[in-house]
């Protein structure tokens, strides 16, 4: 199938810091290829025989008050889907507050727990009010060494960039592949120089920026998956603007 | 001992000037509160009125100056920040500049524009005479965590309030949730004419105008006048002549702005042919301007295309210049007609080449000190009250 069906999941409520701009550079980036390119804004009335075929699903982050709003159409109608998405290896992106709705549970600062959907075995905990936020920029290399040598092959470069903003720690439960290893940032939870979390082909990441503004090669790699081919049989595109965004950005991070 | 506490910040504002150690517009007040953190209170006491506080996303600084221009065009003596401080200390550090060595109720109004989270801080302290709410949208949310973290603080706010008048923008949803004693609303309906450009300049009117005719309702001839000669301020649409060349100063300091820029430029470039409209965005991360750029992609894509049909250049600028190169891209414009730059300086040579063109300029908060600066000396219209 040469085409791209991308699920955006609640666009209304989890919209925060530009996140929707992942959205607009997959389509350019599909478009611009003559892949085609549809978009389904999956919100809480959508039915599943809307999204049930996607082969890209992208989810990001919102305020609380938002995540409220959407935390029980979440667990009601759309655990099932989900699921079953990444046990069949469907891709997608979760961005910040949706990485966190993966796991276990939340752990609010009174020490209350709010569940979320359980996919992976890693929980996340607020520090509280005392506690500082991880804000900033970050810097780290792709974990992944399939992936890591795909990037390095093609675009001569294996890191990624972009910029936390996130109250929560999460900690894992069980061993999973980390997303990133950091040279700058705090990433998952200030300790263990991780960040973001890859299992099947889900990727999940506190990066903002966004993540694919700063990093078009993620962009590829993500189209790539979703039509189920080798990244270098992608149609090439002058990618020199993107280049150099991320490659002055990564120097301005660095120091 | 607040007399002394006055007294002693007073000439260290003055040895700050002297050494040129900054403008003295925060420190002096810095230094105050932390001999007794209820000085604000002491000062508003020496008002023979009071003060009136406004707040919100955007329109702040303009709203504020509005407020403030309209009370002096009735005679009354103000106190004001003549940088745009709008923290505690920077509100106090106004009073210590503003106020003489010895003097008692020498001036009626203080009028303030204040940072969204601060207000708590000060009305713990102060009971204003009013205070005005503009509107509530993102804003550079690495400082400010999240609406709902100012939206709480507001209602904290004014919790205790009891003889305030609060004003809040009708049109805000967020806004009209805010409850409590003595509130009313203005709408963006002021209808005369006026030198602000924009829609937006008219929540800021309206505001104005709402708050001084509540407390002058005699004089609504005087006030109009005052608001109808009002000129822009501090990078709010402030025109500059360089090399004949005409340049527009609108800020653009977050998606919200960003968007009615765009709208007030499509709506004014029928006027113009195409070829001599060139857009400047400004985007810098400082930590005054927010240190996250992702809100560009917040910013309409529609509107970028739209207004592209009446333009014939984007000039990319500041220190992530990139990064507005690679949204433009990403909204669908082409590369040819994007220009990057990434000096202050090389841009001023850049309009050099050029003549009778119309830059419209969209600057992010440091980014617009940094360009009023570099063209300092070609700015039309009367410089501001320092």
């Amino acid at each position: 199938m040469n085409k791209v069906k991308l699920s955006w999941f609640y666009p209304q409520e989890l919209n925060l810091y530009g996140d929707k701009g992942n959205v607009e550079i997959l389509k350019q980036r599909c478009e611009w290829r003559g892949i085609d390119f549809e978009l389904v804004e999956v919100g809480k009335e959508t039915e599943k025989d809307k999204y049930f075929d996607s082969n890209l699903v992208f989810m990001g982050g919102g305020p609380d008050s938002e995540q409220s709003l959407i935390y029980e159409d979440l667990i009601q109608n759309k655990k099932e889907f989900l699921e079953s998405y990444y046990l069949n290896k469907g891709v997608g992106l979760f961005i910040c507050g949706a990485y966190q709705l993966l796991g276990k549970y939340y752990e609010l600062a009174d020490g209350n727990k709010i569940s979320g959907l359980g996919l992976f075995d890693i929980y996340t905990k607020s520090p509280g009010v005392r506690d500082k936020r991880f804000v900033g920029n970050v810097v780290g290399d792709i974990v992944n060494k399939d992936v890591a040598d795909l990037c390095q092959k093609n675009y001569g470069f294996k890191n990624i960039i972009g910029f936390e903003n996130h109250g929560g720690r999460t900690f894992f439960l069980q061993q999973y592949e980390p997303f990133l290893y950091l040279n700058t940032g705090y990433g998952n939870n200030g300790e263990d120089k991780q960040e973001g979390l890859v299992s099947n082909n889900f990727i999940c990441s506190y990066l903002h920026g966004p993540i694919l503004h700063l990093n078009f090669h993620l962009a590829d790699v993500l189209i790539a998956r979703a039509l189920g081919i080798n990244i270098n049989n992608l149609k090439q595109l002058n990618n020199k603007v993107e280049r150099l965004t991320h490659k002055i950005n990564q120097n301005l991070f660095k120091s | 001992m607040n007399r002394i506490i006055h007294l002693i910040s007073k000439i260290l504002r003055l040895i700050i000037l002297k050494i040129n150690y900054g403008s003295g517009s925060t420190i002096p007040g810095h230094i105050a509160l932390r001999i007794n953190k209820n000085i604000l209170h002491w000062y508003v006491k020496d008002l023979k009125e009071g003060v009136i506080l406004i707040t919100g996303t955007n329109g702040k600084t303009t709203t504020t100056h509005l407020i403030k221009e309209g009370l002096e065009g009735l005679g009354k003596k103000v106190v004001f920040s003549t940088t745009g401080a709008n923290l505690e200390n920077g509100i106090i550090s106004s009073f210590i500049n503003f106020l003489p060595f010895f003097a008692k109720k020498k001036y009626d109004y203080g009028v303030f524009e204040v940072d969204e989270l601060n207000l708590k801080i000060i009305t713990k302290n102060v009971e204003p005479l009013a205070i005005v709410f503009l509107n509530l949208s993102r804003d550079q949310l690495d400082r400010y965590a999240e609406l709902e973290v100012i939206f709480n603080s507001w209602k904290e706010s004014i919790k205790n309030l009891t003889n305030t008048k609060i004003y809040l923008y009708k049109n805000d949803k967020r806004l009209n949730n805010l409850t409590g004693k003595n509130i009313s609303t203005f709408t963006n309906n002021f209808k005369s004419s006026s030198k602000l450009l924009g829609e937006f300049n008219n929540i800021n009117l309206s505001a104005s105008f709402s708050v001084l005719l509540d407390i002058f309702p005699n004089f609504k001839k005087d006030i109009l006048k005052t608001l109808e000669d009002f000129n822009p301020v501090f990078g709010r649409g402030e025109k500059f002549i360089y090399n004949k060349n005409e340049l527009t100063f609108l800020l653009n300091k977050n998606p919200a702005s960003f968007n009615e820029n765009l709208k007030l430029i499509i709506d004014l470039s029928p006027v113009y042919p195409q070829e001599i409209n060139i857009v400047t965005i400004g985007l810098n991360n400082n930590i005054a301007d927010g240190k996250d750029i992702s809100w560009i992609y917040d910013v309409s894509t529609d509107l970028i295309n739209i207004l592209d049909k009446s333009i014939s250049r984007w000039v990319c600028l500041g220190t992530r210049y990139i990064d507005i190169a690679n949204r433009l891209k990403y909204a669908g414009i082409k590369e040819e007609k994007v220009v990057l730059i990434n000096s202050y300086q090389g841009f001023k040579e850049y309009v050099e080449t050029f003549e009778n063109k119309r830059f419209w300029i969209l600057p992010t908060y440091t980014s617009m000190l940094t360009m009023r600066s570099i063209f300092k000396d070609s700015r039309l219209g009367k410089s501001i009250k320092k």
